[in-house]
């Protein structure tokens, strides 16, 4: 009974141990960059690439240096597969940390082709990169990023309001044509106004008001809130 | 049988009312028939241009393809332990042929028994190639084997290399990512 139990311990342990080393073996890909095994076909896209972490060249995999490639990482580890490095390319182990051109630290890089071995001004290391496939169509302005949502009254810097780098300019505004009274404060909407001719950060633009009143108390709370008359906005863009 | 002759006022009343008739009928069934539509009237397009309007597909970019260098390339090729047979230098070249140049691949091979054969597998594109190599240097042990064919297909998205060598002791393969 007592043998049964410690096989089944054995067992468990043994299990634990094979599925946790797998689980830290993500296989190597474009945008990987930390620790990873090449167990089919793989060779990395950019003429300087590499991860922060071991590649493992695992039964089944090869990996492939072209002429002119260099791909830097912590250590190569030919455990059952196979290296093929061209005369002409360069394996750099000890590569600690690979790094590409963040200038506005948004986590998107000036260039998804580009990627440097050593650190300078404006580099980030890959892994601190909120994406490597996607680049920045301004590196100048930690606003300006793809999937950005805020929208800006001042232009990003070069004079465009495109901040979620979809090449293109939407618009909104305040509108108050159906003011609220929330928080005792008169809550507008946003419109898109995106149709519209006016240009984005001019300011003074007229947002309407038909009303919202409320003021209150006598144990109703709030206390003014008004509205009626006119009210002036801002457009404001991404 | 004799006609009585109508008034031309009650002739013309009749007509009326048979085309007025005629008219509510058609109307009711279009309305029933199209289920509480009623008929939509001739629209006039106007302001398109006439003659031939040709529709151009905006083309997708294709990404530019990586390099692959050019000419004549030389690899090492470093192997597990326990592969065999053992391929350690391989050329290819060109690396980057013309349609119809000739390509040639050139493997040093070696074990402990005989090697039998040497294939290279180019997948393309669209296409997938075999090609025999045969020894041309050294002994069955150990030798340079090479293997030529006049390139066709399209490489700029896809070209993997596969070598595989059989011997004595078995057979050893690796797949290469030019492309």
């Amino acid at each position: 009974m007592i043998m049964k139990k410690i096989a089944t311990f054995i067992l468990f342990v043994a299990g634990f141990f094979l599925f946790a080393s797998n689980a830290d073996a993500a296989e190597c890909t474009a945008t990987s960059t930390s620790s990873c095994v090449v167990s089919t076909s793989f060779s990395f896209s950019n003429t300087t690439d590499g991860i922060n972490g071991s590649i493992t060249i695992s039964t089944g995999g090869t990996l492939t240096l072209l002429n002119g490639y260099s791909v830097g990482a912590t250590s190569f580890l030919l455990t059952g597969g196979t290296m093929v490095v061209a005369t002409g390319a360069s394996l750099k182990p000890g590569t600690t940390t690979v790094y590409m051109l963040d200038a506005d630290s948004d986590g998107y890089p000036a260039s998804t082709t580009t990627k440097y071995f050593e650190s300078a001004a404006g580099r980030r290391s890959v892994s601190d990169l909120t994406s490597l496939s996607t680049a920045d169509c301004y590196d100048s302005s930690a606003n300006a990023k793809p999937g950005q949502t805020t929208y800006y009254a001042d232009d990003r810097g070069d004079e465009s309001y495109d901040y979620n780098c979809d090449s293109a300019t939407t618009k909104r505004r305040l509108s108050c044509t159906s003011p609220v009274c929330s928080a005792c404060s008169v809550t507008c909407d946003y419109i898109d106004a995106s149709g519209e001719g006016t240009a984005c950060g001019t300011t003074g633009i007229n947002a309407g008001y038909a009303s919202a009143t409320r003021n209150n108390d006598e144990y109703g709370n709030c206390v003014s809130c008004t509205g009626s008359g006119t009210t002036t906005t801002t457009m404001e863009c991404r | 049988m004799k006609f009585k002759k109508l008034p031309l006022n009650k002739l013309l009343l009749s007509f009326f009312i048979i085309i007025a008739v005629a008219a509510v009928g058609y109307l009711g069934y279009t309305y029933f028939a199209g289920q509480g539509q009623l008929p939509e009237p001739v629209r006039k397009i106007t302001g398109l241009p006439t003659g031939v309007v040709s529709i151009t597909p905006t083309p997708t970019p294709k990404p530019t393809p990586r390099p692959i260098g050019t000419g004549k390339q030389e690899f090492g090729v470093s192997m597990s332990q326990d592969a065999w047979p053992k391929m350690t230098k391989l050329i290819i070249d060109p690396i980057d042929p013309r349609l119809l140049q000739k390509q040639t691949f050139s493997v040093e091979v070696n074990d402990t028994k005989p090697i039998t054969s040497v294939t290279a597998t180019v997948k393309m594109n669209d296409k997938t190639k075999s090609v025999q190599f045969s020894l041309v240097d050294g002994t069955n042990l150990k030798g340079r084997w090479e293997g030529s064919w006049m390139f066709s297909g399209g490489y700029d998205e896809y070209y993997h290399l596969i070598l595989e060598g059989v011997s004595g002791t078995g057979k050893s393969s690796f797949e290469m990512v030019i492309r």
